[in-house]
């Protein structure tokens, strides 16, 4: 089974966006947050918590993008 | 050197149009702040407010602050403010590093801006709400979500009170000097900033090591990321210098009771920051945000001691949009001037109501902000006021109070004068050597100010080594000869500025109750801070032009 990044704790993000331009970062070479495979939403207004968009249509099982959570949201696991 | 030149979106209200320039001229001036006063000081007859990024903005943890600077409805003097949340890195990603907005608009409005221009929308849509509220239809409509930061004013800037706060993406801000007011009276109510783009910086390595380097510093504030910055409460408890029902005592006893009651609060980070430091606190469905300062403002200051009851003010506070340090420091000044009881949250409430309604004498008066409201009202024994603001709600010593009088810090984070007093403590207390020391300290402040830093941070971006490294890594390096003449000349230009606005440090008030209530450093003399003022003057301020 091929393995990819879960959000699995994202009650604890603290919306950051490292991750987002992390992973511009290592899989194409760019700073950018909106073209990243990862996107963290809010999930709605008022409210300090935000939920994890993340394109699995590429790779995605990049232990970058989950060492840099500082609130450990991430786990890279099988699908 | 490879310096960087940055892209300017100039904004003209009145004639709601826009700009966008390369200012080649700005480059040597580094970032933030430098670029900031450089363009505040080139459109200053237009009364204009100013926002910059630095190079370092958005790509580099911790470096998640934009520097505003303009001139305070409070007081009309030059006025920097620090704000996190999105705005840093919508700015850099939507392509500008500065924005200038000029003149004043004929009805309420919204600007949307990207890359690619400036929407120029109705606000009236807007008007008359509270402050989450407002955020609700901004964020339902304008913008790219995810990418957006979005700014707003709220009731109180509309009413014109002069110590309204300008919000960032709901929970953050632009505290202090009334940013919020300085937007509405330009009749601006929203801005909404979408940042899509992409770099390609072409020093990738250089870049990565930097960015590891620097993340692996700022992760080691724990204390921060666990209190917030109501960790300064404990440092202020340990000193006694927590000032209680408008400074008639240096502290109180259950204030450690206060401290831990806002434990396991919701956290939120500014963009590119790991430590998480904006901390929340639920109160009746709602999140409000709350910090060191407006802790005790709102607490202590008022003889409030249950967090039940300072969280009810704040929430009040946020609600509709008033800074809540500044409105403890004029609520303290009410109670002792009329004879009202400390810690009568109800009495507290009622007179907030009355602020926004704006109908009595002395709601207008201090509508206007404590200095302006005393001149009208008397009672200026009472009136805890510092470089014609609000002091900052802790009594320290000699070096934090003359930060606030030089008028070089309205917030903690910017106060380099708060730590300097705990150093002080150790030693003899020679005036000029404080001032000596503060002001080195203001320079490495404006160091972290130039990239540009989070101030809470100050430890990481204040060094001059990391600074260098960090610039070159984004591939806008500067010399060290450089970088630090950019130093000396922006300060410089920071106190002429100053003149310019009219702020005048050899007239500037001092309390009298502050030389009657035992310090940290015991009971502080005003012929000793006044010593200071004038060796500040002699050395820096009049040598300005």
């Amino acid at each position: 089974m091929a393995k990819i990044l879960k959000a699995e704790r994202m009650e604890d993000c603290i919306g950051c966006g490292l991750c987002e331009l992390v992973a511009s970062r290592v899989t194409k070479g760019k700073l950018s947050y909106s073209d990243s495979l990862i996107q963290i939403r809010k999930v709605k207004p008022g409210q300090p918590r935000f939920k994890a968009v993340i394109d699995y249509g590429q790779k995605t099982d990049y232990k970058e993008i989950r060492d840099i959570c500082p609130a450990n949201c991430f786990e890279i696991a099988e699908e | 050197m490879a310096h960087h030149t940055p892209t300017v979106l100039h904004l003209d209200l009145a004639n709601q149009s826009f700009e966008v320039r390369t200012h080649e001229d700005l480059a040597p001036w580094v970032g933030g702040l430098g670029w900031a006063l450089a363009l505040l000081e080139e459109y200053w007859e237009e009364d204009p407010i100013v926002f910059a990024i630095g190079p370092l903005s958005g790509i580099i943890p911790g470096c998640s602050k934009t520097i505003a600077v303009f001139r305070s409805p409070q007081n009309g003097f030059l006025t920097a403010a620090l704000g996190g949340g999105h705005l840093a890195r919508s700015l850099r990603f939507a392509g500008y590093q500065a924005v200038v907005i000029k003149g004043v608009a004929e009805k309420p409005v919204v600007i949307n801006l990207d890359k690619e221009q400036a929407l120029f929308k109705d606000g009236a849509y807007l008007m008359n709400k509270e402050t989450g509220q407002v955020f609700d239809l901004l964020l339902s409509s304008e913008g790219v979500p995810g990418q957006r930061s979005v700014l707003a004013t709220g009731l109180a800037a509309e009413q014109g009170i002069t110590f309204s706060s300008l919000y960032i993406d709901e929970f953050f801000a632009f505290p202090r000097g009334g940013l919020g007011t300085a937007f509405s009276q330009r009749r601006l109510k929203g801005l909404v900033v979408s940042g899509s783009g992409e770099e390609d910086l072409g020093t990738l390595k250089q870049y990565e090591e930097i960015f590891s380097l620097l993340l692996s510093k700022v992760r080691g504030f724990e204390e921060l990321e666990r209190r917030g910055t109501l960790k300064n409460l404990e440092v202020e408890r340990k000193i006694s210098g927590v000032p209680f029902e408008n400074l008639n005592e240096p502290n109180f006893e259950d204030q450690n009771q206060l401290v831990e009651s806002f434990t396991s609060p919701a956290r939120l980070s500014c963009d590119g920051c790991p430590v998480g430091c904006l901390h929340l606190v639920l109160h009746d469905k709602n999140y409000i945000p709350y910090d060191f300062e407006s802790v005790v403002a709102l607490g202590p200051l008022l003889g409030l001691t249950s967090k039940e009851e300072v969280v009810q003010l704040l929430s009040t506070a946020y609600r509709v949009g008033l800074d809540p340090t500044s409105l403890g420091v004029i609520l303290a000044y009410l109670t002792e001037k009329e004879k009202l009881s400390f810690g009568d949250v109800e009495t507290y409430l009622t007179l907030v109501d009355a602020f926004l309604d704006g109908k009595e004498d002395w709601a207008k008066a201090l509508g206007l902000g404590l200095d302006e409201g005393v001149k009208q009202l008397g009672g200026a024994e009472f009136a805890l006021t510092l470089g014609g603001m609000e002091f900052l709600p802790y009594f320290n010593g000699y070096a934090s109070i003359l930060s606030q009088a030089l008028s070089l810090s309205a917030t903690t984070e910017e106060n380099r004068g708060f730590l300097l007093d705990l150093d002080l403590l150790k030693g003899e207390l020679d005036p000029a050597l404080v001032v000596t020391a503060l002001v080195a300290e203001e320079k490495k402040k404006i160091l972290s100010q130039l990239l540009i830093g989070c101030g809470y941070l100050s430890l990481v971006f204040e060094e001059t080594a990391t600074a260098f490294a960090a610039l070159e890594g984004v591939g806008a390096g500067v010399g060290h000869e450089e970088l630090e003449d950019a130093v000396k000349k922006i300060f410089a230009q920071k106190l002429s500025l100053q003149k310019r606005s009219g702020f005048n440090p050899h007239h500037v008030k001092i309390p009298a109750r502050f030389f009657s209530v035992p310090s940290p450093h015991g009971l502080l003399e005003e012929g000793k801070l006044r010593q200071m003022i004038k060796i500040y003057c002699e050395n820096y301020f009049d040598a300005q032009p």
